[in-house]
């Protein structure tokens, strides 16, 4: 393929071939069935097989082009006729906005105790329902994984912050997730929710407020060991006076210490925009930002020559997102061994991933609750370094929480009893405390009850033109899988598949039509495995 | 549900005999049982001794925890976040808990509470995930020096049992990491269970010795079968203990409370379990701290006391002992914005009827900082050495790398 020819973007190609001119080791990529569900899992949200075909067919410059190029999809605002804060209507404060079907219950809201905690909740339930049902079926895939990536980089929450306000920082984020790192630095430095999460609202020249400048240098610019605590204490002056009035930026002149700061050894009458001017020019700015992307993008750390290439690409396109995501998706690296099917897809990924290869359209909340209750709750991070990737998501607890969960997307999964009806069942045993967990199952509940939807996919259509059980499992494996299962596994599917049989009295194959009910349990239990937590 | 509580425990009828021979007591036994299997192979008492670690994430602040109410430099730094001195709960002339505190302040009188005071380390981290990592991996290098501090101890208890540690929470903390042997992790007993399919994933996620695919998704996948293997071989012991457990206390109604519930069952059914975890987050006051700060440290007292209070008079209470550690303290002087910023050293507090009450260290002096921080006097590893020293018989060096002189809070 010449990928040269594709190029529309000068900074893009240059960028692209510092890289992987370099790269001696690279081999030459294959592009195949394989790399493109890599590409699709990891700079979307995973895809049908029929998807990735139709990826393979567009070659690695067309599917990396359609989504570096996607149509930039309406933002929250524009599509719900969202009233920005500021301007709020009484009753929008009150009850939220109420566009779509499942976005108001009185039924679900009887679940949460106070007033300001509903509040809260509905405004991060609505744009987290919003925000799913992109992942879902939006136009705009890089864009929404990207902006996941920068909720967790420039973390607030609404556990802290007024959920109003974090709308605002997730579509301004959502907006940027492509664009230039600058400005998304000194937008976040504006931004009321980060001001308020970070205590720089009531930063002021008395006795500085720390905690902003530390998470600046530490989380958000340099890392951990790049900067002195004496960095931290005067670039918490520089932020003197940096506030929010409601909703809206307030650089409060009476609160700035105007004297002189030394910071990183550059000294001046320093204000925020020039702490950041610093920060920026800083090597290792590049180096922390490119390594932590292709981190999470690649599930494993790059090792230093690497950074050091990434880093200096991303500071020379002038921190442009785009040449950096880029140039990684072009990269043959990206799609080596070691990262092909082997990062742990976080709970947000496993349920979108799921209804994309089933393809289904769930409720969105249902896979919001879902992912709150496996420690992914969007608009409310754990804490000021977002969710950890990776193997922590895996816990001897989570994994059995996962298969709980995703049988809800699925339908009758065993027993004879179908997921909404398990959950309640659960929570008439298990409800007894109101409390945390238990409370998270009231209110999958609740949205089964409320927007009455039942799983309804039709599980042939998976088998589609299978003749035998071994190539329908075959081909539900394929479906589901990042990762060839092994022999023994599709083995062991086999097996159950025929005790099933016997236990239900059935006869038919899976190709079957009258099979439905024992491809249901067996997408399950691949849904369960450990092949299905990777992407 | 009922139909599979009774297939559970028949199944776990069928297994109880061979379980208790190869989990030295398993809970499924009946107290009679249990009696006769202790008689028959009578255990040293360090052979059973359990540790309940309580983290407390965010930065505690030690100061407004053991308070020097005495001390004019305490009250000079702070204006707004100060407690006063009449509503201190004393310990002496100088110090005194926080009067939300009153719990453990009982239990101090009781001569129970070990407080070891300026605990720290050198070069102190001021960053949240570095500090934890350094505490948890036991290590100014962090994980880049090997697994948590926890899971090296469990590896040297040489117990034929695989459920030996476990966190009572969402995530599992660094402390309790381990590839190789991963430790159990759920949120609530009832939610610890596959609801549909259980036994068919069981068996299709085994996978076998042949396993398909590259080298390096194996090497996910197959440590992905180590989590279900344990998940697997924990679940029911764990539901059932907790099934059956009996408080003898009464716990609030507040998640680390219900935590430190699942605790005392774990413990009073002695599934084996002897290294627990709970966590509660929320320490990072940089802004309007006092409010926050007594809630908090009410729901550990509150937790912590109710769970002292559950296991007195029984034998597991002489066995059990109680850790709480926060990853640093907070600067002397309070910020402008009615909180405090992160500092360095802080109190850390050993509970339970075994410990030799007191306390351990030195306060950390308020007139010599370091650049407005208090300086350390106890290095934490040594309160580690102590502990794996005196309470698991096991040889500290081989856990911490190195010697640490412990403190006497324990009988040797």
């Amino acid at each position: 393929m010449n990928r040269r020819d594709h190029r529309r973007r000068g900074f893009l190609a240059s960028a692209a071939i510092v890289v992987l001119g370099t790269s001696s080791t690279a081999a030459e990529l294959e592009w195949n069935t394989r790399t493109a569900e890599h590409l699709l899992n990891r700079a979307g949200f995973g895809a049908s097989p029929e998807e990735v075909a139709r990826t393979v067919e567009l070659g690695l410059e067309g599917a990396v082009e359609a989504l570096l190029e996607a149509p930039v999809a309406p933002g929250f605002e524009a599509e719900r006729g969202f009233l920005r804060p500021g301007i709020p209507s009484p009753e929008v404060m009150v009850s939220g906005p109420e566009t779509a079907a499942w976005s108001h219950s009185a039924s679900v809201d009887d679940f949460y105790l106070d007033k300001g905690e509903l509040r809260r909740i509905r405004g991060a339930r609505d744009y987290s329902g919003w925000w799913i049902q992109r992942m879902i079926d939006g136009t705009d895939p890089l864009r929404d994984r990207l902006a996941i990536f920068w909720h967790g980089h420039f973390v607030s929450s609404t556990d802290d912050v007024d959920s109003l306000d974090m709308i605002e920082q997730l579509e301004f984020l959502r907006t940027n997730a492509l664009g230039s790192f600058e400005d998304m630095v000194r937008g976040i430095a504006r931004n009321p929710a980060m001001l308020e999460y970070l205590n720089n609202n009531i930063n002021e020249k008395s006795a500085p407020n720390e905690n902003w400048a530390r998470e600046l240098m530490e989380l958000f610019t340099l890392g951990d060991g790049h900067y002195t605590e004496d960095d931290i204490k005067e670039a918490a002056r520089a932020y003197t006076g940096w506030t929010n009035a409601g909703s809206e930026f307030w650089n409060r002149r009476a609160w700035h210490d105007y004297g002189p700061k030394t910071i990183l050894g550059v000294t001046g009458n320093l204000e925020g925009d020039g702490v950041i001017d610093i920060l920026l020019a800083q090597e290792q700015c590049g180096r922390f930002i490119a390594g932590k992307l292709i981190a999470y993008l690649e599930g494993v750390a790059p090792d230093a020559d690497r950074v050091a290439r990434y880093g200096k690409l991303f500071a020379d396109s002038g921190y442009e997102v785009k040449a950096l995501v880029g140039a990684l998706l072009r990269d043959p690296e990206f799609y080596r061994d070691e990262v092909l099917g082997t990062r742990i897809a976080a709970p947000v990924e496993y349920f979108v991933g799921t209804a994309r290869r089933l393809g289904i359209q769930p409720p969105p909340n249902l896979i919001w609750v879902a992912s709150a209750i496996l420690g992914q709750k969007l608009l409310a991070p754990p804490n000021v370094k977002g969710w950890e990737e990776g193997v922590p998501w895996m816990t001897t607890g989570s994994v059995m929480e996962r298969s709980n969960l995703v049988s809800a997307l699925i339908g009758e999964v065993g027993d004879g009893v179908d997921a909404a009806e398990a959950m309640r069942e659960m929570v008439d045993i298990r409800g007894r405390e109101f409390h945390g967990p238990y409370r998270d199952y009231l209110a999958m509940v609740a949205w089964f009850q409320f927007t009455k939807w039942e799983p309804s996919a039709d599980p042939t259509h998976w088998t589609d033109g299978a003749a035998s059980d071994e190539a329908a499992i075959a081909a539900l494996l394929d479906r589901f899988l990042a990762v060839p299962a092994a022999e023994e596994t599709r083995a062991q599917l086999l097996e159950l598949v025929s005790e099933w049989r016997e236990q239900a009295d059935l006869s038919p194959k899976l190709t079957d039509p009258e099979a439905a009910a024992l491809l249901d349990r067996l997408v399950h239990v691949i849904l369960s495995l450990p092949e299905a937590q990777l992407i | 549900m009922t139909s599979k509580n009774t297939i559970d425990r028949r199944r776990l009828l069928k297994s109880s005999a061979a379980a208790a021979m190869s989990m030295g007591g398993m809970a499924v036994l009946g107290n009679q049982a249990r009696a006769s299997l202790r008689a028959l192979t009578p255990a040293r008492s360090e052979d059973e001794n359990v540790l309940v670690v309580v983290q407390l994430a965010g930065g505690n602040d030690g100061l407004n925890t053991i308070v020097p109410y005495a001390d004019d430099l305490y009250h000079g730094a702070r204006d707004t976040t100060r407690i006063p001195a009449e509503s201190v709960l004393r310990m002496d002339d100088y110090r005194g808990f926080n009067p939300q505190l009153a719990g453990l302040r009982e239990v101090w009188e009781q001569g129970r509470l070990g407080i070891v005071e300026g605990v720290g380390y050198p070069n102190p981290n001021r960053s949240h995930f570095t500090s934890f990592d350094i505490w948890h991996a036991a290590s100014p290098q962090g994980r880049t020096a090997g697994y948590g501090w926890m899971t090296r101890v469990a590896a040297e208890l040489n117990s034929p049992n695989r459920n030996l540690a476990v966190h009572i929470g969402e995530r599992l903390p660094y402390s309790l990491y381990s590839p190789v042997q991963p430790s159990v992790c759920f949120r609530d007993p009832m939610l610890y269970r596959w609801d549909r399919n259980g036994e068919a994933i069981e068996e299709a996620a085994r996978g076998g010795m042949e396993d398909g695919g590259m080298q390096a998704e194996r090497r996910v996948v197959d440590s992905l079968r180590e989590t279900f293997t344990q998940a697997k071989s924990s679940s029911i012991a764990i539901r059932e203990a907790t099934r059956r457990y009996q408080p003898r206390a009464e716990y609030p109604n507040q998640p680390l409370a219900h935590a430190m519930r699942s605790a005392a069952a774990l413990i009073q059914e002695r599934i084996g379990f002897r290294i627990l975890s709970v966590e509660l987050t929320g320490f990072d006051t940089h802004g309007r701290q006092q409010k926050k700060h007594e809630e908090l440290l009410a729901t550990v007292d509150g937790a912590v006391s109710a769970f002292l209070r559950d296991l007195a008079g029984t034998p597991m209470a002489d066995k059990t002992l109680v850790m709480i550690f926060s990853e640093f303290g907070r600067r002397v002087a309070e910020n402008g914005s009615k909180g405090t910023d992160h500092g360095t050293a802080g109190p850390m507090f050993l509970a339970g009827p075994a410990v030799k009450g007191g306390l351990y260290g030195k306060h950390p002096s308020l007139a010599e900082l370091d650049e407005g921080d208090l300086i350390f006097n106890t290095d934490f590893r040594s309160v580690y050495a102590t502990v794996i020293q005196d309470w698991f018989g096991v040889d500290p060096t081989c856990v911490l790398d190195d010697t640490y002189p412990t403190l006497p809070i324990l009988p040797s």
